[in-house]
């Protein structure tokens, strides 16, 4: 009876075991995935960064594909918003929209790559970016806002 | 000197270099050269410029020297501009030619008419290329950076054909990992292929079109893998399955009418969505080995 019991146990160990493990497998998995958005019949994937470059330089990035051919395919603004290391909150200090910058689209293009340098960041004062998504074709158009986190100006 | 600078192309690639006229060979070269960096750039520009003086049927009444120097000539201006706009990169250094060993400097008069001569067969094969192939052999546009618009032949390499030829001729310098789908459901056509660089690597972006509307690909090639830029699928809400084909995870998912497939291999990030079917993805997943 007791071998039958050490068995049984045995028995259900392995299953947990390989239970955890098959779990474990299948977060990675989940974790390689890009985040899931809303469906969209304007974009197909979003990418957004703002990353630090050095000598108070700032690598504004945002790439959007589209469904298909847009007559405007990029960005309707990235603004970028700062902390100085004593603020306590942060404000915006530039604005890239169509009045400061000529190239925030793309014409009838399904990518468009918008990766500026922001050359007026400070070092050791915190950042992050709101970048507004555009598309438009003939149907209609389409905004969708996406924030980088926080980094620090080097 | 050929086998040595063809030796990282596989033999089906010399084969195609050979099989191009000079006329092709010569839009090659000037697509080539302005490509972003891959693995041995440079020995392919040397390549190419082996076979075209190999295949030189000397139709401009040039000497063997005019040739040579002609050569010479365009590697050095090659890389006087490689270096300017690339300074952070430091080229491989492929030597000119191994036979020859350094020449004492050319006398200026022979110099400028070695220029002229050069400017007549740069403008003979500038029009030979637009009248003789016009728009039909010039059939793909690839917009290098921004702004900047090369023409590739559009004659099919010898070989097995490739289903998304342009596309996979132009990753096929980059890496040798199976990315494009061997099988084209969709009997999608090229319409535009385009390349650029951010701080994260490079990307090769290419648009297909097809009967029931858009294919579009797009591969990342990320110079550390920890280095990806935020992403976000748009996903119709339930609708992401797990496909596994030679050990790899794909996932496919729908968003709207369109179908996406995303995957990442080594430290390239894949993406291929238009208006195809889950099937079809399946099809063109299974494709690739």
């Amino acid at each position: 009876m007791k071998a039958m019991c050490r068995r049984i146990l045995s028995l259900l160990m392995i299953v947990a075991i390989l239970a955890s493990f098959a779990g474990s497998v299948s977060a990675m998995e989940v974790e390689e995935f890009p985040q899931q958005g809303r469906s969209s019949a304007y974009f197909s994937l979003l990418n957004w960064d703002l990353a630090p470059l050095g000598n108070g330089k700032l690598y504004v990035y945002a790439k959007a594909w589209a469904t298909g051919y847009m007559t405007k395919l990029g960005v309707s603004s990235v603004v970028i918003y700062e902390k100085l290391p004593n603020a306590t909150s942060y404000s915006p200090v530039y604005t890239y929209n169509s009045y400061t910058c000529s190239f925030l689209y793309g014409t009838n293009v399904t990518t468009y790559t918008f990766n500026p340098t922001y050359t007026k960041a400070v070092p050791g004062a915190q950042y992050y970016s709101s970048t507004a998504f555009y598309a438009e074709n003939s149907s209609g158009h389409e905004t969708i806002y996406k924030y980088a986190p926080v980094i620090t100006a080097t | 000197m050929s086998e040595q600078v063809l030796d990282h192309r596989s033999a089906k690639e010399k084969e195609r270099l050979l099989g191009m006229n000079l006329d092709e060979l010569n839009a090659l070269l000037l697509q080539v050269s302005e490509l972003p960096e891959f693995a041995q750039k440079d020995a392919y520009i040397q390549g190419i410029l082996e076979v075209m003086q190999q295949k030189s049927e000397n139709p401009y009444g040039l000497t063997r020297e005019d040739i040579l120097a002609e050569r010479e000539d365009f590697w050095e201006s090659y890389c006087e501009l490689r270096s300017e706009a690339e300074a952070d990169i430091v080229p491989e250094s492929p030597p000119i030619s191994t036979s020859s060993p350094e020449k004492p400097k050319k006398k200026p008069m022979i110099r400028f008419l070695r220029g002229i001569a050069a400017a007549a067969v740069v403008a003979a094969l500038f029009c030979g290329i637009v009248g003789a192939f016009g728009s039909n052999v010039l059939h793909v546009v690839m917009r290098l950076g921004k702004g900047s618009v090369v023409f590739a032949p559009a004659e099919k390499p010898q070989g097995e054909p490739h289903a998304f030829e342009d596309l996979y001729n132009i990753l096929s310098l980059y890496s040798e990992l199976p990315l494009v789908p061997k099988e084209n459901p969709m009997d999608a056509t090229a319409s535009s292929v385009c390349t650029g660089k951010d701080i994260y690597g490079f990307y090769i972006d290419a648009t297909y079109l097809c009967e029931k509307g858009t294919v579009g690909f797009s591969y990342h090639f990320y110079e550390t893998a920890d280095q990806m830029p935020r992403a976000e699928c748009q996903v119709n809400e339930g609708e992401l399955q797990l496909y596994k084909a030679d050990g790899t995870s794909f996932y496919i998912f729908q968003n709207l009418g369109q179908t996406s497939i995303v995957w990442f291999v080594e430290n390239v990030s894949c993406f291929i969505w238009g208006d195809f079917s889950v099937e079809e993805a399946k099809q063109m997943v299974d494709s690739l080995y």
